[in-house]
C-alpha cells in the first residue's frame, strides 16, 4: 500500500492546522485511462468548512485539467475521508490537491504519480501476509500484484476497473464499510472476477454480502461475474511452492470476462450539433424586419423634428434589448443533451449495468451543467477541462467544439423476467416494466413483438426477418443504436436476445432546466 | 444654441429623403442578412471563425459599410436629393468655417447614427454567441473616428473633383488603401487599418495602439475639415466664368 503524506506547498500560516494524507490507486498501482480510486484523509485542528479540489491533468498535452470538488466539513480535531475516482491519463504529471474555505486556500500540494506506478492490470489480494503473487510480475503484459487491506477497497464499483482479479484470503468484515461491500458485490455482479481462498477461515456470519456470492444454491447470485472458491489456503507456503496458487490464478484469468455490448461506437449515433429551432429563427427574422421598417418610418416622420433623436434612441435601445434577450434565450435553449443508454441485465439478477453515452451539445458555446445520478460514474471521452462536483453531483464545463461526449456507468435495479418455455413460447413475468419496440434478436434476424405484456408469447417462425439492411429498425437514434447493438451481440455467440426501449428516469445525465434533451435507453437481456 | 445650418440641412436630407431612407434600409437589411448568416451553429466551429469570432467579423463588416455609406453620401457618389455639396455651399452666404464645421458634424453624426442603428443586429450575434456586450461598445468607439474621417474626406473630394469618375475613383482608392492596404502592412502601422483597429479594441480594449489609431482618424477628419474650408475659400476666390 502506498500512502503519501503530503507536504503543503505555498500555503498561508493558517494551513498548518491541516494534516492531509493521500492514497492513489489499488495498492499504489495506476492503470492510465481507467477509473482509479484516490482516497484523501484530511484532519484539521480547527473547524473547517470548505472544499477539497483535486486537479488531474487530463490531456495528452497536459493543458486540460479535470477537477473534482468534494465538500469538506470538519469540527475541531475532526477527520474526514474523501474518496474520489480519477482518471489518470498522463502519469508524468502530478495530481494537485487543494483545500480551500471561505477565506481562501488552506492547503496545496502536488501528488506525484510517476511512470513506475503504471500497470495494465492488477491482481489484488486481500491478505494479511503480503506474499505469494510474485509470479504475476514477469508474466505477459504489465500486470502487477497488489496486497491490500480492507481500508483499500474502493467505495464505488467503477473504481475496481483496473483489477483483473480480486483474491480474498483474510477479511475482517467489521472493517469493511457498507459502501465498500456494496461496491465489491456490484463489481463482481457486473463482470468482475473474484477468487475466495479458504472460505471456512472467513467470518462469513458477519459478511452476508460475501456469503450470498458464495452460496452454491443461489444460482446467478454473482450475475455476470466470475466467483471461484478454493477450499484450501493456496497462500500457504507449501501450496505456493507447488504452484497451486499460480495455477488457480492462471485458470481464472484464462476464462474470458463477460464483455459489455455497450461499445463506444454507440456514441457515433448521437447528434453532435443542433440547429436553432425554426420558430426561433422566424421570430428573430420577424423582429428584425419590424425593426428595419420602424427605423424607416421613424426617420421619415421624426428625422427632421426637434427631439426626434430621442424617439430614435428609444427605438434602438428597446430593439437591442429585445433582440438580445431573444437571442440569449435561444442560445440557452439550443443547449441539449442527447443520450443513448444500454441496460444489460446482469444474468438472472434483478439489476442491470447501464452504460450511457451522452452528447452534450452547446452549439453556441458557453458553460453547461448536467446532473449525474447517485452511484453513477461519468467521464468525458475526450480530453476536456471538466469539473465534477461531488457535492451537487454535477458536471460543469465548456465544450470547446460545441459538443462533448460523456460516458456514464451505473447499476440500476431492474426486473425483466423473460424466459423461454419452449422453442416457440416465451413467458413474460408479472410486474415487468413497459417496453417499446421490443424485438428478439438472433444471428442477424429479428422478431418484432407487437404486444409486450405479462404472460405467454407464442412465436411464429415465419415472422423472423433479416436485418442486413441498415436502417431496418428505423433511422432514429433508437433504430441506429439497435443496429450497432446487434453487431455487438453477434460476437457473443449463437443465442437469442431480447432488446427493447425503456423509459427510466434513473438512467443517464439530467440536463439543467431550460436545456433540451433526448434520451433513448435500450434494454438487452439474454433469453434462456 | 444655434445649430450649424449646413449640418442641419445635410442631416435632414439624409434622414428624411427617399434616397436617404433607402440607404439606411439597405444598410440595415445587409446587416440583418449577415446576422442571420451567423446563426448556424456549425459556422462558429470553423477554425478561422472560432479564433476570430463571428461577432468580430460582423463588427468589421458593419464598420466598413458605415464608413462607405458615410463617405459615399458625402462625396456625392450616392446622391441625396437636396444635399448641398462643397461646390454649392461655396456659392452660399455661409462662411468657409461654417461649411467645414457643418460637413464634419454631418459626417460624424451620420456615422454615429449608422453604427447605433446596427446595435440590434449586433445584439443578435452577441446574444446567441454569448459574447460580451462591452466589446461591442469598444468596437464602436474605434469605428466611429474611421467612418467619420472617411465621411469628411468624401465631402472634401466633392469639392476637389468635379468629375464623377475621378471622385469615385479617389474615394474607392482611399477606402481600399485604408481597409485592405493598411491591413497588409506590418505592425504597428497596421493599426491604421479599421479591421485591425476594431480587432484590437474588441480583444485588448482601448489600449495605446487603439487610441493612436483613433487619434489618427480624428486628425484626418480635422485635416479634411480644414481642407474643406480652404477649398471653399479657393472656389470663392477663383474668377467666375
Amino acid at each position: 500500500m502506498l500512502i503519501i503524506l503530503l507536504p503543503a506547498t505555498s500555503v498561508p500560516a493558517a494551513a498548518v492546522a491541516l494534516d492531509v494524507h493521500a492514497t492513489l490507486g489499488i495498492g499504489g498501482w495506476v492503470s492510465p485511462g481507467e477509473t482509479t480510486p484516490l482516497r484523501v484523509d484530511i484532519q484539521s485542528s480547527t473547524p473547517l468548512t470548505g472544499t477539497l479540489q483535486v486537479g488531474v491533468p487530463s490531456g495528452a498535452r497536459g493543458e486540460a485539467v479535470t477537477t473534482h470538488l468534494v465538500p469538506i466539513r470538519l469540527a475541531a480535531g475532526g477527520r474526514q475521508q474523501a474518496s474520489v475516482d480519477v482518471i489518470v491519463r498522463d502519469p508524468r504529471r502530478p495530481i494537485t490537491l487543494i483545500v480551500q474555505d471561505g477565506s481562501g486556500e488552506r492547503f496545496r500540494s502536488a501528488l506525484p504519480v510517476g511512470p513506475d506506478r503504471v500497470v495494465e492490470g492488477i491482481i489484488a489480494a486481500l491478505t494479511r501476509e503480503p506474499a505469494g503473487l510474485e509470479f504475476v510480475t514477469g508474466t505477459e503484459g504489465k500486470r502487477r500484484p497488489a496486497y491490500i487491506t480492507e481500508d483499500d477497497l474502493p467505495v464505488r464499483w467503477q473504481a475496481f476497473d483496473a483489477i483483473d482479479l480480486l483474491i480474498i484470503r483474510d477479511l475482517d468484515p467489521r472493517r469493511v464499510l457498507p459502501a465498500q461491500a456494496r461496491a465489491l458485490v456490484d463489481w463482481v455482479r457486473q463482470g468482475g472476477r473474484l477468487l475466495i481462498v479458504a472460505p471456512r477461515e472467513l467470518n462469513l456470519a458477519e459478511a452476508p454480502w460475501l456469503r450470498d456470492l458464495l452460496q452454491p444454491n443461489a444460482r446467478g447470485a454473482s450475475g455476470r461475474g466470475d466467483v471461484t472458491v478454493a477450499g484450501e489456503d493456496l497462500f500457504a507456503p507449501a501450496r505456493r511452492e507447488r504452484g497451486e496458487l499460480r495455477a488457480q490464478v492462471r485458470a481464472v484469468l484464462d476464462r474470458a470476462r463477460a464483455p459489455s455490448v455497450a461499445d463506444p461506437a454507440l456514441a457515433d449515433v448521437l447528434p453532435s450539433t443542433r440547429p436553432l429551432p425554426g420558430r426561433t429563427q422566424i421570430g428573430l427574422a420577424v423582429l428584425s424586419l419590424l425593426y428595419i421598417v420602424a427605423v424607416r418610418l421613424v426617420l421619415r416622420r421624426f428625422g427632421a423634428v426637434r427631439g426626434g433623436w430621442v424617439i430614435m434612441t428609444v427605438l434602438v435601445v428597446l430593439s437591442t434589448a429585445g433582440l438580445y434577450t431573444v437571442a440569449a434565450g435561444a442560445r440557452i435553449a439550443a443547449t441539449s443533451v442527447a443520450q443513448l443508454s444500454v441496460a444489460e441485465m446482469l444474468g438472472t439478477l434483478e439489476a442491470a449495468r447501464v452504460t450511457t453515452y451522452a452528447s452534450i451539445i452547446t452549439p453556441y458555446g458557453g458553460r453547461f451543467a448536467v446532473s449525474v445520478p447517485a452511484g453513477a460514474d461519468a467521464r468525458a471521452l475526450s480530453d476536456t477541462a471538466l469539473t465534477y462536483d461531488d457535492g451537487t453531483r454535477e458536471i460543469l464545463g465548456t465544450a470547446a467544439d460545441g459538443q462533448l461526449t460523456v460516458v456514464v456507468r451505473q447499476i440500476v435495479p431492474l426486473r425483466l423476467g423473460v424466459r423461454r418455455q419452449a422453442s416457440d413460447l416465451l413467458v413474460v413475468d408479472q410486474g415487468i416494466p413497459p417496453l417499446e419496440r421490443v424485438v428478439l434478436y438472433r444471428g442477424r434476424q429479428v422478431y418484432r413483438i407487437s404486444t409486450w405484456a405479462a404472460g405467454p408469447i407464442r412465436l411464429d417462425p415465419a415472422r423472423w426477418e433479416p436485418v442486413d439492411r441498415p436502417g431496418a429498425l428505423g433511422t432514429d437514434t433508437a433504430g441506429r443504436g439497435m443496429d450497432l447493438l446487434f453487431r455487438q451481440l453477434d460476437r457473443l455467440g449463437d443465442t437469442t436476445w431480447l432488446v427493447g426501449r425503456i423509459v427510466d428516469e434513473r438512467i443517464g445525465l439530467k440536463p439543467r432546466r431550460g436545456a433540451g434533451g433526448e434520451a433513448v435507453t435500450l434494454v438487452v437481456t439474454e433469453i434462456r | 444654441m444655434r445649430v450649424n445650418p449646413v449640418f442641419r440641412s445635410d442631416l435632414r436630407h439624409r434622414l428624411t429623403s427617399r434616397k436617404g431612407g433607402t440607404v439606411v434600409t439597405v444598410y440595415l437589411a445587409a446587416l440583418g442578412v449577415l446576422a442571420f448568416l451567423s446563426l448556424p451553429p456549425d459556422l462558429g466551429q470553423l477554425d478561422e471563425l472560432r479564433h476570430e469570432g463571428l461577432l468580430l467579423a460582423f463588427l468589421v463588416v458593419e464598420t466598413v459599410l458605415a464608413a462607405y455609406l458615410t463617405s459615399a453620401t458625402a462625396s456625392g457618389e450616392i446622391v441625396i436629393e437636396g444635399e448641398k455639396s462643397v461646390w454649392d455651399l461655396a456659392a452660399s452666404p455661409f462662411s468657409a468655417g461654417v461649411v467645414a464645421r457643418g460637413k464634419v458634424l454631418s459626417a460624424v453624426t451620420f456615422a454615429m447614427l449608422l453604427l447605433a442603428l446596427a446595435a440590434p443586429f449586433l445584439a443578435i450575434v452577441a446574444g446567441i454567441r454569448g459574447e460580451a456586450v462591452g466589446s461591442v461598445a469598444r468596437a464602436a468607439v474605434a469605428a466611429l473616428p474611421f467612418a467619420a474621417a472617411l465621411g469628411v474626406a468624401g465631402a472634401l473630394y466633392a469639392g476637389l473633383f468635379e468629375s464623377d469618375f475621378t471622385r469615385s475613383f479617389v474615394h474607392w482608392l482611399t477606402l481600399l488603401t485604408l481597409v485592405v492596404g493598411a491591413t497588409a502592412v506590418p505592425a504597428p502601422w497596421d493599426t491604421l487599418s479599421p479591421v485591425r483597429l476594431v480587432m484590437l479594441a474588441v480583444r485588448d480594449g482601448l489600449g495605446s495602439r487603439v487610441l493612436l489609431g483613433i487619434a489618427f482618424y480624428g486628425a484626418l477628419a480635422a485635416a479634411a475639415g480644414v481642407g474643406i474650408a480652404r477649398r471653399v475659400e479657393a472656389i470663392r476666390a477663383a474668377p467666375q466664368g
